[in-house]
């Protein structure tokens, strides 16, 4: 048999079962800091398991393992079906999927004894910077070598995405992290004050923009078509969206830093870009929705396709509610507050998850050497729960954000502070509890999912390994 | 019974001014009406401290306000689902689009009652399922009044609610500006 005659996704497998235990470890973490919120002994005085080192954990497992693994399975899945050629390197492809794994494990135990770097969502220290930024180096020659190999002359818009990933991602994670060395475990950044600030703003924001955004629209612009059975409706659209994105997104990271020490001007641009981004945000949006009119039957098919479905309605409503919390006035409420960690999961939870769930129900069987999954009533069951549980988590910070931004900054007539932060925490429990409601509805959807996914990889045993080969080019597309 | 109810509207026969004026509009009062008193006589509640009371003729000009942002609200929503049905269900009127908006608001309308008491927790706890149930009639309602099968109910439907979701927040947002520019609250920026 002539391997270069197929496709190679054993790679694919794994990721997609790590990104499965990961979900677990990193929904179970927030959940369980959910839980701390409101029962505070929770945490048993045991400094491993406190709020502050408990919530970069879950961060960094859920972007980075999740978020990552998921990213990493469907490239490689991805640039294979649209290159027509197989892997780079196969080798080196696993390689990647297993040190990313043990980069992001190593890095998370290391955050939950005490070892960061106090970056947002940049928290490993150094050592372990190095080997994630290996590992992402050694994702792109991956990447990048099976698109220079490819035997299709178009470069579909998914690897555009997945291609923006890795260069600005790697460019963002060793610019933010430039730090002296002081032990193994110890650092310090080569950025002061008000510079450190923009420079991981710049890193933190386009993290969303490249990693939760650009990632997961390059999945989805291979998942949608298929699943709908037709084209994207403007290839056009997509791909000047895509630039779009690309320049306005660099921009937007200081309007985390609204009203602090930067320059002004600095906020102004941050808040217009933001609102620019708009535009691209919902032209993809609209090129989706779209898409989607007319495949109308694949819903009772395709299991996952109403996850996609709803992914695109959150992605409307997250990719709207950003700029709109960037503008200045609207920001000096809602900072601080529960407003931006509802809008962060509507973002999270709403697009990325959801869109990562269809995707992996779609993609599953056809990995497993199935037909379909192995229970399509529990994927019902879990788009409801994951449905619901989000939706009650994002209105119950909504509420939660609202009245802390009001309380934060309401005086008296002598202009004094009318509430103190205990004032402000006391009105805030009823609605951490409905978080942690909505929250455990989603983690038990997860769960439900990975051991769905489980019996379907069960189910397939005696159909793999799952050999598909790799259809010729249509004549006038050879490279 | 829901999917009763809208079955015997949808055969029922009306125009949208006769909806509209006899029936929507009037449920409509019930939210402005419930929150001029509650905010005139028990005054906003963060659940702390002394609730927000204001003035008779603030109380007045907000409610005001807030019917009319429901009106136009009502409108935009109906006229909006007539201009996705491009897509959705071409054979469907402007009639059948009044008829969705009319159905889906009601519980909200209703809920509108909870006004009379405005704090914000009893808000998100008694609204929450007013609102999953108003998204159950709204997936229920446009297969049956826009006469189309339930898989593209469910992708307008979709639509529909990333509209009305944006449409919340926009609101949410210039709310906001408005409290910061010094109408409502007083906060000290």
């Amino acid at each position: 048999m002539d391997k270069d005659t197929y496709y190679t996704d054993s790679a694919t497998v794994f990721l997609i079962f790590c990104t499965m235990i990961w979900s677990i470890i990193g929904m179970f973490a927030g959940l369980y800091l959910a839980a701390e919120l409101v029962m505070p002994w929770l945490n048993f005085d045991i400094a491993e398991i406190t709020f502050g080192r408990l919530r970069p954990f879950h961060t960094n497992s859920v972007i980075f393992g999740f978020g990552g693994s998921a990213l990493i399975a469907t490239a490689f899945y991805t640039v294979q079906r649209t290159c027509h050629v197989r892997l780079f390197s196969p080798n080196l492809a696993w390689l990647v999927a297993v040190l990313w794994q043990v980069g992001v494990g190593v890095g998370l135990v290391s955050l939950l004894l005490g070892y960061t770097s106090t970056k947002e969502y940049a928290e490993f220290e150094w050592p372990i910077d190095i080997l994630v930024a290996i590992v992402w180096i050694s994702f792109g020659i991956v990447f990048f070598g099976t698109l220079a190999t490819r035997k299709i002359r178009p470069i579909y818009v998914s690897n555009w995405f997945y291609g923006a990933l890795i260069i600005v991602v790697a460019m963002l994670h060793v610019v933010n992290n430039l730090a002296l060395p002081y032990s193994w475990m110890q650092s310090y950044s080569v950025y002061e004050g008000a510079q450190d600030a923009i420079v991981q703003w710049w890193y933190g924001h386009n993290a969303v923009g490249f990693f939760l955004t650009a990632g997961f629209l390059g999945m989805f612009y291979y998942t949608l078509p298929k699943q709908a059975g037709k084209p994207i409706w403007s290839y056009r659209l997509s791909v000047v969206a895509f630039w779009a994105f690309v320049y306005t997104y660099i921009w937007v990271g200081p309007h985390h830093l609204h009203y602090t020490s930067i320059p002004d001007w600095l906020m102004t641009v941050a808040m217009v870009m933001s609102l620019v981004l708009l535009a691209p945000s919902w032209a993809t949006m609209i090129n989706a929705v779209m898409t989607m009119s007319g495949a109308w039957d694949k819903l009772r098919t395709d299991p996952g396709m109403k996850f996609v479905v709803v992914s695109m309605v959150f992605y409307a409503l997250a990719t709207f509610e950003g700029p709109m919390m960037a503008i200045k006035s609207v920001n000096v409420i809602s900072h601080f507050t529960d407003w931006t960690v509802g809008h962060v999961h509507s973002g999270a939870l709403g697009w990325n998850a959801f869109v990562t769930f269809g995707t992996v129900y779609f993609l599953a069987p056809k990995l497993f050497g199935t037909t379909q999954l192995h229970n399509l009533r529990l994927v019902n069951i879990h788009f409801w729960l994951a449905l619901m549980g989000v939706l009650l988590y994002i209105v119950a910070l909504w509420g939660a954000g609202i009245s802390q931004g009001i309380m934060n900054l309401s005086i008296d007539e002598y202009g004094q502070l009318n509430y103190s932060f205990i004032d402000i925490m006391l009105v805030t429990i009823p609605y951490h509890w409905i978080r942690l409601f909505g929250g455990s509805l989603f983690f038990v959807g997860a769960l439900i999912m990975t051991y769905n996914l489980f019996m379907t990889y069960v189910a397939g045993k005696d159909n793999r390994p799952v050999l598909v080969k790799i259809p010729k080019v249509n004549p006038g597309n050879e490279i | 019974m829901t999917k009763d109810v809208i079955s015997r509207l949808s055969k029922a026969n009306y125009s949208p001014a006769q909806l509209f004026f006899g029936y929507s509009i009037w449920l409509g009062l019930v939210p402005p009406v419930s929150a001029f008193f509650g905010t005139y006589y028990n005054g906003w509640s963060l659940g702390i401290s002394d609730p927000i009371k204001l003035s008779f003729s603030q109380s007045l000009a907000i409610s005001i306000f807030y019917a009319l942002a429901l009106i136009v609200g009502f409108l935009v929503t109906a006229f909006v689902i007539k201009w996705m049905a491009t897509v959705y269900a071409p054979e469907s009127t402007l009639n059948d689009a009044f008829a969705v908006v009319s159905v889906v608001g009601t519980p909200i309308m209703l809920a509108g009652v909870v006004h009379l008491y405005p704090s914000v927790l009893l808000h998100i706890i008694v609204l929450s399922p007013i609102f999953a149930w108003s998204c159950y009639i709204l997936f229920c309602a446009l297969p049956i009044l826009l006469k189309i099968d339930n898989d593209r109910g469910i992708f307008m439907g979709c639509a529909v609610l990333g509209f009305l979701v944006t449409a919340f927040l926009a609101l949410l947002g210039i709310s906001t500006i408005a409290w910061v520019y010094g109408i409502g609250p007083n906060l000290g920026v």
